[in-house]
Formats: C-alpha cells, sequence, structure tokens
C-alpha cells in the first residue's frame, strides 16, 4: 500500500540501534584482538570455579525469585484474602532497594555483633565466643542470592501476577472438572500458561544477577564478573575482559535459544474470557497467605527500611549535607531523561517491525536489546571506546580548521551517563512496551490508512493513545532501574557529579552505610512512586 | 529546600558553560576518596582562587585516562597506593613534572627518578593482633602467618585488593615466586573465614573472636580509635610492624601524577607543590593517619604513640615489577575460593 | 430403578454476589440422557446456574443433586472435580500448551488406556488424524469438537455447556450441533446447555427452559415455549410475532377492531367482556389478494421457503409469513385471516 514510508522508519530503526549497538561492537573487536595468555592463566587456575559460582549464583537468584515472585503472584490474582489489595502493591516496594543496600544491611544485622546473634546470645546467657554455637552464615553464594532475590522478585511478581490474571477462569475450571484439584490445576495448567511471562521476569532477574558487583563484591562471592573485573583492573587487559563478557553474552543468547527451541510449537495465548471468581480461603489458608506477604515485605523492604530510618537518625549530624539535595535533584533528573529516550527508541523500534515484517525491520529491535546482560562496568568502558573515538575525530578535524578544539564534549558530559543508560535499560523498554503493541489489533493500522493517515499520524493517533499504560510502565521501570544503577555511573559521571547511587556507594564500599543513610532512602523514595504506580497501570482493565 | 532545588537547577544548566569561564581551575581524577580530598581541596581553593574539579572512581581511572587522549581534561590523578601510580606512568599517560618546592619537599626515595610521579603519604601494612589471644606478637613477620600456631586464625581482605598484591609481589621480590606460593597456599590454608570485607572488618572481626590476626594499613587503626563506634575494635588489638628483626614492615605509598595531556599545567603544577606542602601533609597525617612524606612534617599523636618502625628499603619499583606475578598466583592457589 | 433418579436436580438455589441476588430459589431438573437448555437474555443468571452446578459458586440457598447425590448445599460443596460433570465454554477453553491428544488425556487417570481412549474419542468427534495438532492450528469448530472429546474421556455424568456454539462459524455451527446431540445421545450423557439463542436451542435441546431475572420462567419443548408461552417477554424473545388489542367473546373467541372475531382451538378462562391482548406468529396469519379488502401490502421480504409480509390494515401493522411460490406484489390489496390455534392471550398489564 505505502511502500516508501515504512522505509524511512527502517531507515531511522538502523541508525538509532547502531548507535546503541555500537559499544557491543567495539567490545566484540577488543576481543578477537588477541590476549591469550592471560586467558589460558585464568582458563587454568581460577575460571572454572567463576563459571560454576556465576552458574549457581544466577541459578540461587532465578530460584529464590521465583519461590518468593510465583505463589505471592497467584494468591494475589487467584485468591481472595485479607489486604489482599493492599499487598497487590505493597510486594512492589522492595523494587525500590538497591540490592547493595539490602546486602549491606542484613549482613550488619546477622553478623556476630550484630542485634540478632546478640539477642539469641542474651536470650541463652551464652557468653561465648565465635563458633561456639552455630549461625548460618550470610556472607555466601546462598546469602548473596537470597539478597539479590529479595530486591529483584518484583519483575517477576509483576509480570506473572497479570498473566495469571489473564489467563481468565475457564482454563482453571476446566481442569478442575477434568478431575485435578486445585493445586494439580496451578502446577499442569495455569504454571506451565505463564511460562513465556515467567521466562521473561526470570531473563530480567537473570541478567541483572549476572551483571551485579557491588552485592556479590561485598558477599565475597567471586563470579564471572569478577573475572572481569580482575582481567581488566589487575591485569590491565581489556580484551580478556571483553572476552569474558562475550562469552557470558553467547551464554545467555544460547539459553535463550534453548528455551525457544524446547517450546517448539506450543502457544500459550489463550484469548479468554470468564470472569475470575477469586478463591475465598478459608481462616487459616488466609492466615497462611497474610503471613507469607507480610514475611516477604519484611525481609524485602519494611526492615531494611527501618534499619536505614535508624542509621540516618543517629548518624544525622554527619550524614546530612546540603549537597544531597542537587545530587538528588541531577539523579531524578537524568533517570527521566534516559527513561524518556529509551522509551521514544522503544516505540521506533517496535513500530518499524510492525510496519515492516522483513527481517531487516525487526532487526534494531532484537540488536538494541543485546547490551542488557553486560557488566555495567564493562558496558561504561564499551561506551567510552566509540564514544572517545568519536570525540578525537571531531577535535582533530576541528583544530585542523584552525579552532579550538572543544574537548570532550560527550564522555566528559553527562551525555555519556545518559547514554550509557539508555544502552544498558533499552532491553527493558523494548519488553515492556513489545507486549502491549501485540494487543493492538493490526486491522486498526489498515483501518486507519484507509482513512489517509500516514504511518507517522497513525501512530500517534492510534498506537501511542492506546499504547499508554505500556508507556508508563517502561518509563517508570527503566526510571528505577537507572535511580539504582552503579558501576556504569561511577565510571561515566562527569566532574563534581555524584547521582544518589554513586554516593550511597562511596560509603559502602568503605562498609560505613549509616553515613550514607539519608541519600539511601533518597533512592528508594523517589523509587517509590514509580513502583506504586506500576502496579496500578497492571490494574486497570482487572480490578 | 525550595531554593536548594532553584540552585540546583541554575547551577546544573549552568555548568557547561560555567567550565568554560572559569579559566582558573585544575581536573582531578582520583583514586582517593572524596572524604579526605575534598577538604584539602577546599583550602587549596581558598588560599589560591583556583577552582578544583574532581571526579571519583574505585577502578577504571587509566583506561578512561587513555581513551580520552589528547584531549583528556584531566590534569593531575591521585592514586592511593604504588601499583596504580605506577601504571599511569607506564602506559605513558603522565608527564614529567620539575619542581624545585616538590623536590625539596619530598624525599629522593619517594618521587620518581624520572620525575613522572610523587609519593605524598606513606603507610605501613601491618598485622592487627588479638590483645588476650596473641603473646609476644611484638616479633611477628609476614612469614610467620604461614606457621601452623594460626590454623584458623587469619582475617583478611581479598587477595586481589590492590594492597594485598602490592605484599604479595613484595614477598615475591624477595623469595621468589615458588616461596610465595607456598607461603601463600599456608596462610590461605590458615584463614578463619573466606577473604571478605576490608581491612576494618578484619579488626572486627578479631574483635568478635572470628579469628586472633589479620592484615591490615596502618592508617586504619588510628581512624577506628577515632570512631566511637569501631574505637572497640582498635581496642582489641595491638597494631605490630612485621619484620622487625630483619627487612622491615612492607608500606605502600599514595601519591599523584600529571596527567600527559594535562589543559591547566601551571595551576596543576601549583596544586601538586600544595599536596607536599606542611599544611596539606599535616592534613594528610590528622584526617587520615598517614606518615606524610615531608620530612618536616610529623605524624599525628595517636600515629607517633605507635613508636617508630622499620621500613623494608627496597625500592617500590622494584616490588612493582612483580605485581602481575602476585596476581596470578593468588589465581594459581584460589585464595579468594 | 434408574429412570426415577434424574440425572441433575436443582433445588431451589439462590446466589449472591456481594449484595446483587443473582439466582433466586431456582429449581430444575434433568432426566437422564435429557438435553435441558438454559435459555435467556445475557444477564439473565444463566451462566451463574451453570457454575453453581460446576461447583464453582458457592450457594447461599437450596442444594444441588447429581445423579441422586447431593453435591451442593449452602454448607458443603463438593469440589469441581470430584463431581463427575464435563464443562464446555464458548472460548473452548482447550489448554494452549497441549497438543490436541494431551487435552484429551488430561483427565484420564489411566495412562495405559489414555491413548486408546484419546483414539476413539477423536474418532467419536470426527477429528481423527488431529492428535499432534495444537490448538491454535484448528478452527473454532475443531476446536469446540477437541473440547467435547476432552469433557467425554472423564465419562461425566452431566455435561455443562456455556453457549458453546457462539464462536464457530454459522456455515459449521448446523453440522456441530447436529453432530454433539447425536454423540451425546448416543454417550447417554445428560447435558445442561445454556444460550441466548433460540436457534440454537430448538436445534440441540430437549427441553427448554426459560430464564428471567434469576428465575426460571417457564420449562417446556420448543413448541410449548414458542406457541404457549407463559410471558409476554418470552412470547417476544422466543420469535416475531403481532399485538392486538382484543376483547374476550366466550371461551373460544376473541374480537379485534381490524381483524374481527378470531377463534381459538382450545378454550381459555378469561372473563368474558375484559380487555386482552392477543399475540399471534406470523405463520398463524394468511393473506389473499382481494380489491375489496382493507389491508395492503407496504413491505415484502423474500426468505427463501416463504415470504414475510408487512400489512397494514386500518392502524395495525400485522407481519405475515407465507409460501413463497406465490408472490404477492406490493401495494396490492389483501384479505387478512387467521389460521386456527391455540390463542396466546395475555392481560393487559403483564
Amino acid at each position: 500500500m505505502q511502500t516508501t514510508s515504512p522505509k524511512k522508519w527502517v531507515l531511522l530503526s538502523w541508525t538509532v540501534s547502531a548507535a546503541l549497538v555500537l559499544p557491543v561492537l567495539a567490545l566484540l573487536m577488543q576481543s578477537f584482538s588477541a590476549d591469550t595468555v592471560l586467558f589460558e592463566h585464568l582458563w587454568a587456575t581460577v575460571l572454572t570455579d567463576y563459571v560454576i559460582n556465576t552458574l549457581m549464583l544466577v541459578a540461587l537468584v532465578l530460584f529464590f525469585s521465583a519461590i518468593f515472585a510465583l505463589p505471592s503472584a497467584w494468591l494475589i490474582a487467584m485468591c481472595d484474602f485479607r489486604w489482599r489489595k493492599k499487598f497487590q502493591w505493597l510486594l512492589m516496594l522492595p523494587l525500590a532497594m538497591p540490592a547493595y543496600v539490602v546486602a549491606y544491611i542484613y549482613t550488619d544485622l546477622l553478623d556476630f555483633s550484630g542485634p540478632v546473634q546478640r539477642l539469641l546470645r542474651s536470650v541463652f546467657q551464652a557468653n561465648t565466643p565465635i563458633g561456639e554455637y552455630w549461625f548460618f552464615e550470610v556472607r555466601n553464594i546462598y546469602g548473596a542470592s537470597i539478597m539479590l532475590a529479595l530486591v529483584l522478585y518484583p519483575y517477576l511478581y509483576l509480570i506473572a501476577r497479570t498473566a495469571f490474571l489473564e489467563q481468565g477462569a475457564h482454563l482453571f475450571q476446566v481442569s478442575r472438572t477434568l478431575g485435578k484439584s486445585s493445586w494439580q490445576s496451578f502446577r499442569l495448567v495455569s504454571l506451565p500458561l505463564c511460562r513465556p511471562a515467567i521466562i521473561m521476569g526470570l531473563i530480567f532477574i537473570g541478567a541483572e544477577a549476572l551483571g551485579d558487583f557491588a552485592t556479590v563484591h561485598y558477599f565475597a562471592v567471586n563470579t564471572l564478573t569478577t573475572a572481569v573485573y580482575d582481567s581488566w583492573l589487575g591485569h590491565g587487559s581489556l580484551s580478556a575482559a571483553a572476552k569474558i563478557s562475550m562469552l557470558m553474552l553467547v551464554g545467555v543468547v544460547g539459553l535463550l535459544a534453548i528455551e525457544r527451541w524446547q517450546r517448539g510449537r506450543q502457544r500459550f495465548y489463550h484469548k479468554t474470557s470468564g470472569q475470575i471468581n477469586r478463591f475465598k480461603l478459608n481462616k487459616l489458608h488466609s492466615t497462611i497467605a497474610v503471613s507469607w506477604c507480610v514475611l516477604l515485605l519484611l525481609a524485602g523492604f519494611i526492615v531494611p527500611a527501618m534499619v536505614l530510618v535508624d542509621y540516618a537518625i543517629h548518624y544525622f549530624a554527619s550524614g546530612w549535607s546540603e549537597q544531597l539535595w542537587q545530587v538528588l535533584f541531577q539523579s531524578i533528573w537524568l533517570a527521566l531523561i534516559a527513561a524518556v529516550i529509551t522509551t521514544i527508541f522503544a516505540i521506533i523500534f517496535i513500530y518499524t517491525a510492525r510496519l515492516s515484517t522483513t527481517r531487516s525491520a525487526r532487526l534494531p529491535l532484537r540488536a538494541s536489546t543485546t547490551s542488557y546482560i553486560l557488566p555495567s562496568t564493562v558496558l561504561a568502558i564499551a561506551v567510552l571506546i566509540p564514544m572517545t573515538m568519536f570525540e578525537v575525530g571531531v577535535n582533530d578535524w576541528l583544530v585542523s580548521l584552525g579552532y579550538q578544539a572543544p574537548g570532550l564534549f560527550l564522555s566528559g558530559t553527562v551525555f555519556a551517563l545518559i547514554f550509557a543508560f539508555v544502552v544498558r535499560f533499552q532491553a527493558v523498554a523494548n519488553g515492556t512496551i513489545e507486549s502491549s503493541f501485540l494487543n493492538i489489533s493490526p486491522s486498526l493500522d489498515i483501518a486507519s490508512k484507509t482513512l489517509g493517515k500516514t504511518n507517522l499520524q497513525t501512530l500517534f493517533l492510534v498506537h501511542i493513545p492506546l499504547l499508554k499504560k505500556g508507556i508508563f510502565t517502561a518509563l517508570l521501570l527503566v526510571f528505577i532501574e537507572c535511580m539504582k544503577e552503579l558501576p556504569a555511573a561511577l565510571l561515566l559521571r562527569p566532574f563534581n557529579f555524584d547521582t544518589l547511587a554513586t554516593y550511597v556507594y562511596q560509603f559502602v564500599s568503605d562498609e560505613q552505610l549509616e553515613q550514607a543513610a539519608i541519600a539511601a532512602i533518597l533512592i528508594i523514595l523517589a523509587g517509590l512512586y514509580p513502583v506504586i504506580r506500576l502496579t496500578q497501570t497492571g490494574n486497570v482493565t482487572h480490578d | 529546600m525550595k531554593h536548594g532545588l532553584l540552585k540546583c537547577l541554575i547551577v546544573l544548566l549552568l555548568l557547561p558553560i560555567a567550565n568554560a569561564w572559569a579559566t582558573e581551575e585544575v581536573n582531578i581524577y582520583s583514586y582517593r576518596q572524596p572524604f579526605l580530598i575534598d577538604p584539602i581541596a577546599a583550602q587549596f581553593t581558598k588560599e589560591t582562587g583556583i577552582e578544583v574539579n574532581i571526579i571519583y572512581a574505585k577502578s577504571g581511572i587509566a583506561e578512561k585516562l587513555q581513551r580520552e587522549g589528547k584531549y583528556s581534561p584531566a590534569d593531575l590523578v591521585l592514586t592511593s597506593d604504588f601499583n596504580r601510580l605506577l601504571e599511569l606512568t607506564e602506559k605513558g599517560l603522565t608527564q614529567k613534572v620539575s619542581s624545585d618546592t616538590l623536590e625539596s619537599n619530598i624525599p629522593a626515595q619517594y618521587r620518581d627518578n624520572k620525575s613522572h610521579w610523587y609519593a605524598l603519604t606513606t603507610r605501613a601494612r601491618v598485622i592487627y593482633a588479638s590483645k588476650d589471644r596473641v603473646k609476644n606478637a611484638g616479633q611477628l613477620s609476614y612469614e610467620d602467618l604461614a606457621s601452623d600456631e594460626f590454623k584458623g586464625k587469619i582475617c583478611v581482605r581479598s587477595g586481589k585488593h590492590p594492597y594485598n598484591i602490592s605484599l604479595v609481589a613484595s614477598m615475591i621480590a624477595h623469595h621468589g615466586k615458588a616461596e610465595t606460593k607456598a607461603w601463600l597456599l599456608k596462610v590461605k590454608d590458615n584463614l578463619a573465614r573466606k577473604p571478605q570485607g576490608n581491612d576494618r572488618a578484619q579488626v572486627k572481626a578479631i574483635k568478635e573472636g572470628v579469628c586472633d590476626v589479620s592484615l591490615g594499613n596502618s592508617y586504619y587503626y588510628g581512624k577506628m580509635l577515632m570512631d566511637e563506634a569501631q574505637k572497640p575494635w582498635a581496642d582489641a588489638v595491638n597494631i605490630i610492624f612485621p619484620n622487625q628483626a630483619d627487612r622491615g614492615a612492607h608500606i605502600n605509598i599514595s601519591g599523584v601524577v600529571m596527567a600527559k595531556y594535562a589543559p591547566n599545567k601551571g595551576n596543576a603544577v601549583k596544586l601538586m607543590n600544595y599536596l607536599s606542602s606542611a599544611k596539606a601533609q599535616s592534613l594528610y597525617a590528622s584526617l587520615n593517619m598517614e606518615y606524610p612524606v615531608n620530612s618536616t612534617v610529623t605524624p599525628s599523636e595517636i600515629v607517633q604513640s605507635w613508636g617508630d618502625y622499620k621500613a623494608d628499603i627496597l625500592p617500590l619499583t622494584t616490588v612493582v615489577k612483580h605485581q602481575t606475578a602476585a596476581y596470578m598466583l593468588l589465581d594459581e592457589v584460589k585464595f579468594d575460593l | 430403578m434408574t429412570k426415577t433418579v434424574s440425572a441433575l436436580t436443582v433445588d431451589e438455589i439462590s446466589i449472591q454476589y456481594d449484595a446483587k441476588k443473582v439466582l433466586n430459589k431456582l429449581s430444575l431438573e434433568i432426566k437422564s440422557n435429557e438435553i435441558l437448555c438454559l435459555l435467556g437474555q445475557s444477564g439473565s443468571g444463566k451462566t451463574t446456574v451453570l457454575k453453581a452446578i460446576a461447583g464453582i459458586l458457592p450457594l447461599t440457598h437450596g442444594s444441588i443433586s447429581l445423579a441422586g447425590q447431593c453435591v451442593s448445599t449452602t454448607e458443603v460443596v463438593i469440589s469441581p472435580d470430584k463431581r463427575g460433570m464435563g464443562i464446555i465454554f464458548q472460548d473452548y477453553a482447550l489448554f494452549p500448551h497441549l497438543s490436541v491428544q494431551d487435552n484429551i488425556c488430561f483427565g484420564i487417570k489411566d495412562k495405559q488406556q489414555a491413548v486408546s481412549s484419546a483414539a476413539a474419542l477423536l474418532k467419536l468427534v470426527k477429528m481423527e488424524g488431529y492428535q499432534s495438532a495444537f490448538p491454535h492450528e484448528l478452527s473454532g469448530g475443531q476446536q469446540q469438537r477437541v473440547a467435547i472429546a476432552r469433557a467425554l474421556a472423564m465419562q461425566p455424568k452431566v455435561l455443562l455447556l456455556d453457549e458453546p456454539f457462539s464462536n464457530v462459524d454459522f456455515h459449521l455451527r448446523q453440522q456441530l450441533m447436529t453432530d454433539i446431540r447425536h454423540i451425546l445421545k448416543q454417550q447417554g450423557v445428560a447435558a445442561l446447555f445454556v444460550t441466548h439463542s433460540k436457534e440454537e436451542a430448538f436445534a440441540f435441546a430437549d427441553k427448554l427452559a426459560f430464564m428471567e431475572q434469576g428465575q426460571i420462567v417457564q420449562t417446556g419443548t420448543a413448541e410449548t415455549l414458542y406457541y404457549q408461552p407463559e410471558s409476554t417477554a418470552l412470547a417476544e424473545s422466543m420469535g416475531d410475532g403481532n399485538w392486538l388489542d382484543v376483547e374476550v367473546i366466550d371461551e373460544y373467541r376473541t374480537l379485534s377492531a381490524e381483524l374481527g372475531e378470531i377463534r381459538s382451538t382450545e378454550p381459555h378462562n378469561l372473563s368474558i367482556g375484559c380487555s386482552v391482548r392477543q399475540f399471534i406468529r406470523p405463520n398463524q396469519l394468511s393473506i389473499e389478494v382481494s380489491d375489496s379488502a382493507q389491508g395492503k401490502v407496504t413491505e415484502q421480504v423474500f426468505n427463501g421457503e416463504h415470504r414475510t409480509y408487512k400489512i397494514v390494515v386500518g392502524k395495525l401493522k400485522l407481519m405475515v409469513n407465507q409460501a413463497s411460490l406465490n408472490n404477492i406484489p406490493m401495494a396490492s390489496k389483501v384479505l387478512v385471516t387467521v389460521n386456527d390455534h391455540s390463542a396466546m392471550l395475555f392481560p393487559i398489564d403483564q
């Protein structure tokens, strides 16, 4: 019908995604340059342990996240019990917590001199030194996994709850009439049907766990991220670091391919009706459900938040500074800009893929997603490679024309930070908006075009109004992520510039979170509104 | 608050422009922490009117500098250990600085004979030993940490931390690779727990009875004594300068280099001079309990109370040559795993 | 013995959503091997009845028995998996992640028997060869056939069907209804069938129960409901007709201002002289061309076998169905006569 217009969109998509993919390409190039000696050394010594640790960490984080998220999501979606509506959004709150802050707080609470063990000792009047009684160790791979899962599970919870709601009631009811108990029906029908949603949630969580440095470092768990840091910072070999990063990338892509292959011809989408009659839980079951939610909420949010408030009060004099306002403002401003840009890009990619079903039109959407699982420090360097090359080129050119060199107008400014945020979180926005795009019937596009609207007009008049919810969700998710993002911010921020996360981490890395408690609380407060809105946008159609 | 936000907005919008206007400035990339550098920089600005812009980072500064090339805005790089100081020099990211002030303030062994790097403070890698549980600790050496008497009694931070790498490198310099590897294996075997936390956390662990001895930088002892919450930890241990009977304690330095393409060279030299001056050196001494390199400045009273110690005189430039080997040894013995 | 026990007995059940009463002391009964259709507009509560019978909704009053065994009261609810009933939904509700075979075998306990049972069932619903297909690869009619096979695999005592044909293409619907009806009869399964479409009800059910506002208004055969409705709403929803204001002359006759005397084949017991409304189906009227007559053809529609005429007689507009072979042109003057039938009379205030 209109052959010229999609071409413009494809061109635009390709240009934007090329810019976003540049860092990964630069890294790929780096990984090809030979540094076999170091790589062989790592291979011969610690790499196997790192790989095992990494696999274990990711597997454990996924496991714990599933344990935390899935029963909660199902309870909230399908059952009726006390305070259900409140828990619906309360259970999202841990998302606002940076993982390393939670990790720090729990170590503090649970180690030998922490209040928990002190209390135990005073109760049992044991005046014994350490080792005389058994107490679980927090600082190990299990601890790290639980800490990460505690703040990451809301992703899965959010996605799974929506998926449960969208299944409708009929399939479950049919299963019951076919002789399956509630539990069997959950296991055989509800859960498998959520598979794509669950996988998507797990991918988000897995990527975060894989890229985490602060928490695992604090818990002395050596993962592939450690190897990346070691080879880059210790041995000064970016190429070995790039190689390991690429290995991680290949691993994840491989896992995803296996998942897709294993799905085969199965479909999970059931366009369904069937109003959900939530199970009215009896008193015992209701108490269990409430306790579960309360426990999760306590562990993931209330306890850490209370500790932070306690720190903040005790260390107010040394912890408070006027500078914090500026830091807060900068962080919000930065996260907002990155969220808006990411969302706009996502709409461009997905709309292009919709306009033209050719492979080349879909490529930008997929390609711009790849950087999500790179450890963010590596990403920061990857961002610097093409950016500084470009800047040096421009500088040289201007100098040769007789102008004054403008200096590092990109990498030396917040542009670098925003760019890195966009590159890193493009996947989040893509995923969120793509799923809401799929819900719009293609006949609407055709209707709009036969009514004389161009592609651009159709986008603004038809799609964007219908996508509002998805767009809003993407904005919120990226915003929260950017508020918490640490390693890229540490490396790429310009002179005299702090985000709340870098501010807090400076103290955490020095094991003095107490001094930065106020800033940590500000991160959480800034994330709180988006987190609460997230649950509400998910609700419009269902409650 | 409203006023504050407004101010932030204006500052933020004007930031790039303001940078272009302010001709009198100096730009620092710093591995050292803000609590230490900010007061000194503020004092410098107060005295000279030169603005000091700082980027703090725990890692990656050399890489960033390398990427930025000749258009890098950085004038000076401050490091907290010698490895990084030399890394910058060896990668050709620094330039020669000739200054009579620097030469008179800093003794020859604490500056580059090619005048690229200058040390600003020194510190010893000491052993902290439990007052209650370790008797006759005064004669301890690094080598002793491998002995059976400390089985399950040692705490230490990650072997990969620059401070420990440097110590291992010095062990290699003195004993050779094979012997050092054996030593590392024994020390690892003696660990009470997997390497974790920072130097202070090890002292806390001694206080809690997790272990009896740990490794740490000397200044932490002073800083813990000054911190109300941490004083009990420090009170539970003795600070022991190792190897006093033979080669002396391993020392490390913090220092400064000038970036190769420093755009504000004049101001940068002024700041370097200032950092080596008695005023700044005494700030280093009092704020961070380090040993000043400027011989006219005495360490803080607390530090003096620990008494004099004998330092290993092997040049750090020699030690640092074994840095890569140290890294590899730590991987080979899987020290952190 | 079995003849006395009905397949399903619903006894005075009430159901309340929040404060709203959706069902009000509703009773119905299905004999074994009988197909009962619950007919009603949307919102009349018919799906609620289905859910109550399936054990998905709790009762606030009454009880439900299956084959003589009580399964639901206000206190005790036997869960859906232990009731032995199948359910078929409008959206087919096939498990999208399972193949046709796995869908059918889903509830079969004996896994060794499952495959052969599935094959037999597929043959029964005329879906041989589709074992490994996935639901999204089938048409609506095919999916519904699989859903039937799946439900039958459990050998249910009663099958519940919730608007099962409304998503199926029109041209497939008739065949599907015939086939499924045949299967149900052959398997001896009683069924409760819910729909808002009278055509489906006529074609599929043995007996119809008409629902309005949470209550059953009338139960009977399709013919009874069509020709002897007990309420004006039922009369209208069963099909087109003409309303006449008439006066009762005697127990057989009424008088209409426009059509004159109308005679019923059955007596009624309304008091003589009172004014009532009479309902006459289009096929209970006849027209013939007559130049002296009062009626005039204002519209005609060809419907295949018959034609529908709109006739104006004075102030009255009538709809008449007549065989299509004999065409009466537009604007013809026609005489309207009433065929012999049992009169449908309703008090004016109803």
